[in-house]
């Protein structure tokens, strides 16, 4: 099969407040993070005016913006979908 | 270069092709070898069917010849160069082979008239155009060094997010073969009910003749079907590369941007709709475009 969709995750999604959740499947693996991640925020219609990353729930891990996604989590994890934001 | 606009629409802002254009390129022989006709300034036909015009600076050449296989979403998929199917009101389906004209002109008219290499762009891509009519494969054509192509496209450049959708493209890169590729709708089901088929086959016909240079079509790989765009610039004069890859990648976010989200809203709703309903004379022909009827 093509590489264009070859390799399709699945991910458990919530915000950090957990108030809102959603299971996103066919996302493409060869997209990077914050891609993924700007297209899950607008989706989870949260505010569009702020940067927004990717956290493994397991590890707790920020996942690298700019790599794929496939190449960091496996189908199916939980994430949490986080402003990227810092104190000062 | 300026930025172009990569629309068909209606709402295309009219720019005044410039009469002296041609003029100070010297094309004129390979246009004549072509078979081409010099009748006007910015108008050419020639009696084999073949149309070559300057519109909204874009350079189009047209083949209004009959096609062997008319479906306009799958029949060029994967074939060298820029020739794509359009169709028009009566949805008669006919070839076409565009350009931007600032990409044989960058480096050229009348300030570079010493410049040999930038004179033959537009020569080159008429050549270009004349190989790939009929769909053969470029003898003695070799892409690139990819480092090459690499530093000609920003890699951000295939990464497209339009609200809640993103996509990825990817370069094709191959010995001969070149091309830019996303992917639109991942996997077709089946079962798509009749009337979703019919408008979603609708809504990509309709893409590929709003957008330059995007061809579209339904590919099945692995028993599952996905709906992807490309640009394929095998064959390509190295002259044009550098405005091509940037022209086609902005082409392609349009179409993605453009088509993903009607597009998996067809795919993804249940039967039942009432406002997709369609006449059962639609069904029908809907049926036999699925069985393979043009």
């Amino acid at each position: 099969m093509s590489n264009l969709v070859s390799t399709l995750v699945s991910l458990s999604v919530h915000d950090v407040t957990g108030s809102i959740s959603l299971e996103k499947e066919n996302i493409q693996g060869s997209l990077p993070v914050s891609a993924v991640a700007s297209s899950l925020a607008s989706e989870m219609q949260l505010p569009q005016n702020v940067p927004w990353g990717l956290r493994n729930d397991q590890t707790s891990e920020f996942l690298d913006d700019e790599k794929p996604i496939s190449e960091q989590i496996e189908s199916g994890t939980s994430v949490t979908v986080t402003p990227k934001t810092h104190l000062g | 270069m300026p930025e172009l606009n990569v629309c068909n629409g209606k709402d295309i802002s009219v720019r005044k092709f410039d009469p002296n254009f041609f003029p100070k390129i010297p094309c004129e022989r390979e246009l004549v070898a072509a078979g081409f006709s010099l009748t006007g300034a910015n108008r050419t036909n020639n009696p084999k069917g073949i149309g070559f015009t300057c519109r909204d600076q874009w350079i189009q050449i047209i083949s209004m010849s009959p096609l062997d296989v008319p479906d306009p979403l799958n029949a060029l998929m994967g074939e060298p160069g820029l020739w794509k199917i359009v169709t028009d009101e009566v949805h008669r389906p006919w070839k076409i082979f565009e350009f931007p004209q600032v990409v044989v002109a960058e480096n050229n008219p009348a300030c570079e008239l010493s410049n040999e290499a930038a004179k033959s762009s537009l020569p080159a891509a008429l050549q270009w155009a004349g190989d790939t009519l009929v769909g053969e494969r470029i003898n003695g054509w070799r892409c690139p060094p990819k480092q090459e192509i690499m530093a000609l496209l920003d890699p951000k450049s295939l990464t497209v997010h339009c609200g809640l959708h993103a996509r990825q493209g990817e370069l094709v890169y191959r010995p001969k073969r070149l091309a830019l590729r996303f992917p639109l709708i991942f996997h077709v089901p089946d079962d798509l009910p009749d009337t979703h088929y019919f408008w979603l086959r609708n809504l990509l016909i309709d893409a590929q003749n709003r957008w330059k240079l995007v061809r579209i079509g339904l590919r099945n790989e692995s028993s599952a079907t996905s709906v992807q765009a490309e640009v394929d610039l095998t064959g390509a004069p190295p002259g044009m590369l550098d405005g091509l890859l940037t022209v086609a990648a902005a082409a392609l976010h349009a179409v993605v941007a453009w088509v993903v989200p009607p597009a998996e809203f067809l795919v993804e709703q249940p039967s039942g709709i009432w406002a997709l309903n369609v006449h059962n004379d639609v069904k029908i022909e809907c049926r036999r475009q699925m069985k393979g009827g043009d």
